[in-house]
């Protein structure tokens, strides 16, 4: 099935790697109400005069601010497009501009296809008819550069492992599939509880070939590693050795970092962004706990946390961070006998370091790029696209609500439509199709008919 | 002269003389033989997964399938109960005499002006690119025409095979229609040529049934046709039973002497319906394979024999049946055979089923590709309403995937390049939960008023239902009580919902909700056994249902962005060469069949709409 021409796209408009600012934009029906929704006030941007600047404040679901950004919007028809059109100035860097985008896709929008902005526009009369032959041109030219582009992604055994994992799915809706269709045939079908396992592997697999993808976008763009942890537990000083030299303010008094502080780092060819945070307790202190919310949506975001402990007392991370990112218990203060006596008693640390003298500071970077590349081949050249990390997110979602449907012991139509929705997210990295894969597949495997 | 004249007295063939008159066209069916309209050929059953949907369908645009079914059958039977409604799908052993008896007898009572010629079509003619008139075998003269609907079926250059032997015929004892596949080469068509088979019927005196598992009719009443209230025959079993390894010792000992084996059939035949002996050479590892006994009728003195479709010599065919359980005396009535015949590969055709090639000319059933006597009879329908809705000048009728398993068919013949019979399959169909055997009506309702093809008192009663159906959603929407009222209530009893919320568990039933609640809930509403079934789906599959309806929306404009056939695609640089020869040589109607056909990139399409714009200054939204 292709993409409609009707509906509303968005896309990173500014070349990849990291410059000043960057710019997302979003065309279509619905773009303004999309656009607006990603701002902390839709009403407002909505009442927006076209072709005007405007700054505005972008938010993530849970109202996190993404960034502040200038706004511009066009109405339709007036418009590069022909279409609304919204486009927000970012500050550069791959993370924000990806965040953005990823937020305007979540509201509704679809990826854009190559070419897709300059299509409307002619399509919408925008351009004269003697430029059609220079807009089949450019469509063709992104085309070239994006597949050549999907066989980067795809070297190093990374397409095998997506067709393999194509291939499993295929066979999984056809049993099912199978059953549906072929009644009469006696045919020795796979049990509720094989089929749930046959799904949940996959689902596993998937999971992993997601963390490889992910390491090739550590590489580019660069890992998020926060230091977190209670108050004074050493944090802006293990910052500063790590950064190697007075970066975040440090103090005796606990709460000192009320706002985040980042540092880029190149740690054996690995970009890190290092992230300093204000310490997470209660607080009745209304700066320190605006600090708080922004430390915990920050950990959310990040790649890795290291969740620094000291004595006396070490505190637990937060419980809304277990489904988050991996998280590296380091107990600091190494150094003194407390706290050489804290890393005995405790279990499940990682590491026991101090950030005073340096002990253990260099394992702890290994410890975290081995952590993030885990799985990682460095043979493989991985190039990201965030299209192609939405769409595996997509078919791993649909298989997690198949394994729902499957637990509860829904009908199998619905399986089927799980399994469908999962292989057809997976068959536009690949672009194959499946529709009569499946017919074919059942046919040279299964005694059906009568 | 006749708006419209089928040729071709088979499933398709009566549905399209039916259609057509029901449109209004002047209408004529010309057939081999009279009395021997709507045959059975194969098996003595309608419907099936998917098949028994189409019927549904049928019933709703007006058919006599649905009717002449249930007028017919000796045993009823819903699939797939346990697997969700959308794939429930209704199948009936019918009496197969009995079937062509009733379709008879609803042509003679409802189509009295249908003419019914009896001769043989041995050309089409044309003028200028368009049908004017069929010349027969019988008469002097043509028969004019505004336009032809072919459903010839096996007919054209038929061969059967039943070992070694072969001879020219459409059906067993039938002549094969020669003339006509010449006619079609002449007017440029290329032909396909394609294999189907039947197994043996038995001489039921000769079997030991009471050695065989007997599968009798269910208790539950429901019905294929809209119209049907009552169960218009007695119910008869059907025997099951297992080939085993002696008999496919047989099989293997003598594969040589099948035509599908030794080289004498070159075609094709449908992968889904393998003879008993590719089943046995393709899964070795497989001891015994299922077959049924099915009657042929009542009182009839044969049993055909389903699962064991074979063209190996006659000895063979008795040989390893007599090895089987029950059948050690057995004598075949008939042997099994297979036949190969002419076909007209689907691309050449529009969505009205016309070709692109002969403006008039439509196609449908076997000579279109198809395989099975519910896609043949949705196809006749289709063309059958087409062509007279043509001659009238009327809006044509287009059904969509999204809307039924006739909309997947037609989509499909269009777009696939089909290298055998094609079957429908519910996994076909994309929209499959929207596409019930419960919702026909709903679905095709306001088309099948539309085109003429039902009257407005049904349609009427439709759309009260349906409103029906939505009164009692929005009502189970807006009520609202604690949970303990409607079931246990899990951690939070107290907790106040809204009633279509508790129903997507499956324990709250709308019955239950009714026996519970009483008038508060019933007040000003009735609740038939047809709406209470909607309601319960609609409100339980709330939201897999609107997934699909929104994914449909999103789609819809690309049906609507039409492709004139003359477009040249060579003019258009930036193709792959694939998605060119494709383009070029399938003539997509729509930017949406476009964009179906297997080759063409999403960026082909998008280089094809910047085209369409280009020569058609804007017309192409």
């Amino acid at each position: 099935m292709i993409d409609s021409v009707e509906d509303t796209i968005a896309a990173v408009a500014t070349p990849e790697g990291n410059s000043a600012l960057g710019v997302v934009r979003v065309t279509g029906p619905r773009a303004i109400d999309i656009a607006g929704r990603a701002t902390d006030n839709p009403h407002r941007f909505c009442s927006f005069n076209a072709r005007e600047a405007n700054l505005v404040r972008l938010v993530d679901e849970q109202g996190h601010v993404l960034d502040q950004a200038v706004a511009l919007l066009w109405r339709a028809p007036a418009s590069y497009t022909g279409e609304d059109l919204v486009e927000f100035s970012c500050h550069g860097g791959r993370a924000v501009l990806r965040s953005v985008y990823d937020r305007l896709v979540d509201l509704g929008a679809r990826p854009a296809g190559p070419g897709e902005f300059t299509q409307r526009a002619f399509l919408n009369g925008k351009m004269s008819l003697d430029e059609a032959e220079a807009v089949a041109a450019l469509i063709e030219a992104r085309t070239t550069t994006a597949v050549r582009a999907a066989a980067r992604m795809m070297q190093g055994g990374m397409r095998a492992r997506v067709e393999e994992l194509q291939q499993r799915l295929l066979d999984l809706l056809a049993r099912v599939e199978l059953s549906l269709d072929f009644v009469e045939e006696e045919l020795e079908l796979e049990t509720a509880e094989v089929t749930i396992n046959r799904t949940r592997s996959l689902h596993d697999d998937l999971t992993q070939l997601r963390q490889q993808f992910k390491a090739g976008r550590l590489l580019r763009e660069g890992a998020r590693i926060v230091i977190a942890g209670a108050p004074n537990a050493g944090k802006s000083t293990l910052l500063n050795r790590l950064a190697g030299h007075e970066r975040a303010l440090v103090s005796e008094t606990p709460g000192t970092t009320r706002d985040y502080l980042d540092v880029v780092l190149d740690w054996n060819g690995l970009p890190v962004h290092l992230y300093d945070t204000a310490g997470l307790r209660e607080s009745a202190d209304m700066i320190e706990r605006a600090g708080t919310d922004r430390t915990n949506a920050l950990m959310k975001e990040a790649d890795l946390v290291i969740w620094l402990v000291a004595p006396p007392e070490p505190s637990l991370p937060p419980s809304s961070l277990s489904a988050g990112p991996p998280l590296l218990r380091v107990v600091n203060k190494y150094d003194l006998s407390p706290g050489q006596e804290l890393a005995d008693r405790l279990e499940d640390v990682d590491l026991a370091i101090s950030a005073t003298t340096g002990e253990g500071v260099e394992s702890l970077q290994h410890l975290v790029s081995d952590r993030l590349l885990e799985g990682y081949n460095p043979d493989s050249v991985i190039l990201w696209e965030s299209r192609h990390d939405r769409l595996l997110s997509d078919t791993s979602a649909a298989l997690e609500r198949a394994i729902t449907v499957l637990e509860t012991g829904s009908a199998l139509e619905l399986i089927a439509v799980e399994l469908r929705t999962a292989l057809d997210t997976l068959g536009q990295i690949t672009g194959r199709s499946h529709s009569e894969e499946l017919l074919h597949h059942i046919f040279a495997n299964f005694c059906i008919g009568k | 002269m006749y708006d419209v004249v089928i040729i071709g007295g088979g499933h398709a063939g009566v549905e399209a003389a039916a259609a057509a008159v029901r449109v209004g066209a002047h209408t004529a069916l010309l057939t081999l033989q009279k009395n021997a309209l709507a045959r059975l050929s194969c098996n003595p059953a309608m419907g099936g997964t998917a098949k028994g949907q189409l019927i549904k369908e049928i019933d709703a645009l007006g058919g006599l399938m649905g009717r002449a079914t249930d007028l017919s059958a000796i045993q009823y039977r819903m699939l797939n109960r346990s697997k969700g409604p959308a794939v429930w799908s209704p199948r009936a052993q019918v009496d197969r005499d009995g079937y062509t008896d009733a379709i008879e007898r609803l042509i003679a009572a409802r189509y009295p002006e249908l003419d019914i010629l009896e001769d043989e079509a041995v050309a089409i003619l044309t003028r200028d690119g368009r049908v004017t008139a069929v010349q027969t075998a019988g008469r002097s003269t043509p028969v004019l025409t505004r336009s032809v609907i072919l459903c010839s079926g096996t007919f054209l250059r038929g061969l059967i095979h039943v070992g070694e032997r072969q001879h020219q015929a459409g059906r067993y004892h039938e002549n094969a229609s020669n003339a006509l596949s010449d006619s079609l080469k002449h007017m440029g068509f290329p032909l396909l040529r394609f294999k189907t088979g039947t197994p043996p019927r038995v001489v039921k005196s000769t079997i030991d049934l009471e050695r065989l598992e007997r599968q009798d009719s269910e208790a539950d009443l429901w019905f294929f046709s809209h119209e049907t209230t009552r169960r218009h025959r007695e119910q008869h079993p059907c025997w099951r039973l297992h080939t085993n390894e002696k008999a496919h010792g047989f099989i293997r000992a003598r594969i040589d002497e099948s035509p599908m084996y030794n080289g004498t059939i070159q075609s094709v035949g449908p992968r889904y319906c393998p003879s008993i002996e590719d089943k046995v050479m393709r899964f070795p590892d497989r001891p015994a394979h299922p077959l049924i006994f099915e009657p042929e009728g009542v009182g009839h003195p044969w049993l055909y024999l389903n699962g064991f479709s074979s063209s190996m010599p006659v000895e063979v065919q008795l040989q390893a049946l007599r090895s089987l359980p029950g059948c050690g005396e057995a004598e075949i009535g008939r042997p099994g055979y297979a036949v190969e015949y002419d076909v007209v590969p689907p691309r050449e055709l529009r969505r009205t089923l016309e070709t692109k090639r002969i403006g008039g000319l439509y196609l449908a059933g076997q000579i279109a590709g198809t395989s099975g006597y519910e896609e043949a009879g949705i196809q006749g329908l289709i063309a059958g309403a087409n062509a007279a809705l043509q001659v009238l000048k009327r809006e044509p009728l287009h059904l969509d995937r999204s809307e039924s398993y006739g909309g997947v068919l037609v989509d499909d013949l269009v777009t696939l390049d089909i290298d055998e019979p094609y079957r429908m399959f519910t996994s076909r169909a994309e929209y499959r939960l929207l596409l019930r055997q419960d919702n026909a009506e709903a679905r095709l309702g306001e088309k099948a008023f539309s085109a003429g093809l039902i009257s407005s008192e049904r349609y009427e009663a439709i759309r009260r239902r349906s409103d029906r159906v939505q009164r009692w959603i929005d009502r189970l929407k807006t009520v609202r009580v604690p949970r303990r009222e409607v079931y246990d209530g899990g951690k939070d009893p107290a907790r106040v919902e809204s009633l279509d919320h508790m129903m997507k568990r499956p324990e709250v039933t709308l019955q239950r909700l009714v026996d519970l609640l009483g008038s508060d809930l019933t007040e000003g509403l009735s609740l038939e056994p047809a709406v209470r079934k909607a309601v319960e789906i609609e409100v339980t599959y709330e939201g897999y249902l609107e997934r699909q309806r929104r994914e449909i929306e999103r789609v819809k404009g690309q049906e609507k962005r039409r492709i004139p056939l003359e477009f040249d695609y060579d003019s258009v640089p930036g193709f792959s060469a694939e998605a060119r020869e494709k383009l070029k040589r399938h003539k997509p109607e729509s930017f949406g069949q476009a964009s179906r056909l297997a080759g063409v990139t999403p960026s082909d399409l998008a280089i094809l709409l910047v085209f369409l714009k280009k020569t058609s200054g804007g017309a192409a939204a």
